[in-house]
């Protein structure tokens, strides 16, 4: 259980930015929604998505960030048009999806539902045949584009092959190219690696980095910390339904005020002693400590750039405190989740 | 690409899709086909041994069905309630495996009609349908020697053309069901399981109560056995088919206007609850 935390937003964390000179491809403002008949213990409606304000700018990765549940997946729902707001609004590319939805579709690519939202029992070629001419284009018109998709996302070998036969990353690939067939303007990807093995969600990224290069503006939602930080230009993170933070990654790192974080696990020295060797750590980074058996494991958020660990060891020898592991490593953005979501649940992406 | 132009392509790709994967499980259309032939044999045999060869027993059963023809009655009403049990849930199926895999999102976000999505499926069904009444046609023909000529034919054709609408209709509404009330296989089981009672389907309907009758005449799958079996197994063109046409078609339209509507209704509900993308 923890004693001391850095839960509690710091104060240098961005507010959403609300103006900027480009025109933004996507713009969230006020969105809300509130699902019928969903309400709290007593009795109030609960808002799977509160007053999001957000502007996504064209050409750049934007990652929603945010644990199961937090609404990432009902705001990418409300921008493709699946869902209706309660309240607020939404544009693309200009459009409001409210009064424009014909329009706005014609500019998305969607990819929602993982590998399941493609026909198994179709090949990888019947399936993008099928979702082109829901679009209104014929076999004839639709052949080279599907050979180009195809392409790049490396299925071309096996486009024939029933979708059954795919890996899991293929289908996720097969999805993707689907999204691409009418070369949107702005592509919605939806835990796009969820299920995924290491080299496929790897495969998958790099895919994602080519669109990028091309120039492609993309809203990902995503629960791994990782990923959000390896593929996006901004992120947004998203808790209980609300923008907590905005920003570039590295603009959310430094937001939190740390340089450096230190996990360190020691052997419990008694109460008295970790008390008195934690107030003398603190003096030098903000500490959270959780209990692990007999060992103590104390997690520091330092603003110090300096290696901070040969000190916290000199420091342990004082108090005759035996460190049974220590590393450090730069602030990710798992910690800037930790810090402006509060301290984690089970099932918390962080923890992952 | 015109919109209409847009819209057959997509409407031809539904059917094309929903064919492709028939196409792929050839045993499915070897069991209907089979289905077709096997149980109402079982009903035959059950009739043939309630009633033995009496002509008594064979006048009986003619003033109540209209016909002398038993297999003729039995396989013309198992292979309509087969194609009714298969237009009915066809679509809805379809549509409740899209929204459990999590293409019916995808489906709708493309900027095809609600019509194309709702009777594409439904209109993939009219080839089993083919190769079930042509098997049925052939076993009467053949293995009980029911005189089906050019005629009956033609006049059958017509009717099942008919019946087209009130069936597609039927089976939108099930969707539409499937739609809103996320599983609605229990509704049509008991649908399908109402209508096998009440519509005549082995056994003419005089034999039911007096109350159900004309509730049963009413049912649009009644009124079809009623008139194929009229057509078929009669040597002429029987008195009143021309109303009964009439009056399927105008049900099939009613009931299609319904429909569309309905769906507008649950897509809207859908759009509020999130509920096309849950299951």
């Amino acid at each position: 259980m923890p004693w001391a935390d850095y839960t509690s937003p710091p104060t240098g964390v961005s507010a959403p930015s609300r103006t900027s000179s480009v025109a933004p491809a996507v713009e969230l403002v006020g969105l809300t929604k509130i699902y019928p008949g969903r309400k709290s213990a007593d009795g109030d409606p609960v808002a799977a998505v509160d007053g999001v304000h957000l502007r996504v700018p064209p050409g750049k990765v934007f990652g929603l960030l945010g644990r199961n549940g937090a609404g990432k997946s009902t705001i990418i729902r409300m921008i493709a048009t699946l869902m209706t707001p309660t309240a607020g609004r939404i544009s693309v590319c200009g459009h409001d999806t409210r009064d424009r939805q014909r329009e706005v579709r014609k500019l998305l690519g969607v990819a929602l539902g993982g590998e399941r939202s493609v026909y198994w029992k179709l090949t990888a070629r019947q399936n993008l045949e099928y979702f082109a001419a829901l679009h209104g284009r014929s076999r004839r018109r639709s052949r080279a584009r599907i050979q180009q998709v195809l392409e790049e996302l490396n299925l071309s070998d096996r486009a024939d092959d029933h979708v059954e036969q795919y890996s899991t990353g293929m289908r996720q690939r097969l999805v993707i190219a689907r999204a691409l067939l009418n070369r949107p303007a702005v592509i919605l990807l939806d835990e796009p690696t969820s299920g995924l093995d290491v080299h496929a969600a790897e495969n998958l990224h790099e895919h994602v980095r080519e669109l990028r290069r091309a120039g492609q503006t993309i809203i990902l939602t995503t629960h791994d910390m990782a990923e959000a930080d390896a593929l996006s230009d901004r992120v947004a993170i998203i808790e209980s339904g609300r923008l907590v933070a905005e920003g570039t990654p590295a603009e959310l790192k430094q937001s939190i005020g740390a340089a450096q974080v230190i996990h360190a696990r020691l052997r419990h020295p008694g109460d008295d002693v970790l008390r008195a060797f934690v107030a003398e750590l603190s003096r030098v980074a903000r500490i959270t400590i959780d209990r692990d058996g007999e060992a103590v494991v104390l997690t520091l958020l330092s603003q110090y750039p300096d290696d901070l660990v040969p000190w916290i060891i000199a420091a342990s020898s004082r108090y005759r405190t035996a460190v049974l592991r220590i590393e450090s490593e730069p602030v990710s953005l798992k910690n800037v989740f930790l810090a402006v979501t509060g301290s984690a649940s089970d099932d918390d992406p962080a923890r992952r | 690409m015109t919109r209409l132009g847009a819209e057959s392509a997509a409407f031809r790709a539904a059917v094309r899709k929903e064919w492709q994967v028939m196409a792929r499980y050839k045993s499915n259309l070897v069991t209907l086909a089979g289905a077709a032939v096997v149980v109402p044999a079982g009903y035959y045999a059950q009739a043939v041994g309630y009633s033995g060869a009496s002509r008594q027993a064979l006048d009986v059963f003619a003033s109540r069905s209209g016909t002398t023809q038993i297999a003729g009655f039995i396989y013309l009403g198992w292979a309509i309630y087969l194609w009714i049990s298969q237009m009915m849930w066809g679509p809805g199926s379809a549509l409740r495996t899209e929204r459990m895999q999590g293409s019916l999102e995808m489906v709708y976000l493309s900027p095809v009609s609600r019509f194309t999505i709702l009777f594409g499926p439904a209109t993939a069904q009219l080839i089993p349908a083919g190769l079930l009444f042509t098997v049925v046609g052939l076993m009467l023909r053949f293995a009980f020697g029911v005189p089906i000529g050019p005629q009956q034919l033609l006049a059958g054709l017509v009717v099942v053309l008919a019946s087209i609408p009130a069936l597609f209709a039927l089976g939108a509404l099930m969707s539409v069901i499937t739609l809103r009330f996320r599983d609605a296989e229990g509704v049509v089981e008991a649908v399908r399981g109402a209508l096998g009672l009440v519509c005549g389907v082995t056994y003419p309907i005089a034999v039911l109560p007096d109350w159900i009758q004309p509730i049963s005449r009413a049912l649009p799958p009644t009124q079809i056995l009623e008139v194929l079996r009229d057509q078929v197994l009669r040597p002429a063109w029987a008195a009143g088919t021309g109303t009964r046409l009439v009056y399927l078609l105008g049900v099939g339209v009613a009931m299609s206007v319904l429909a569309t509507i309905s769906l507008s209704w649950a897509l809207r509900s859908a759009h509020r609850t999130g509920r096309l993308g849950q299951y």
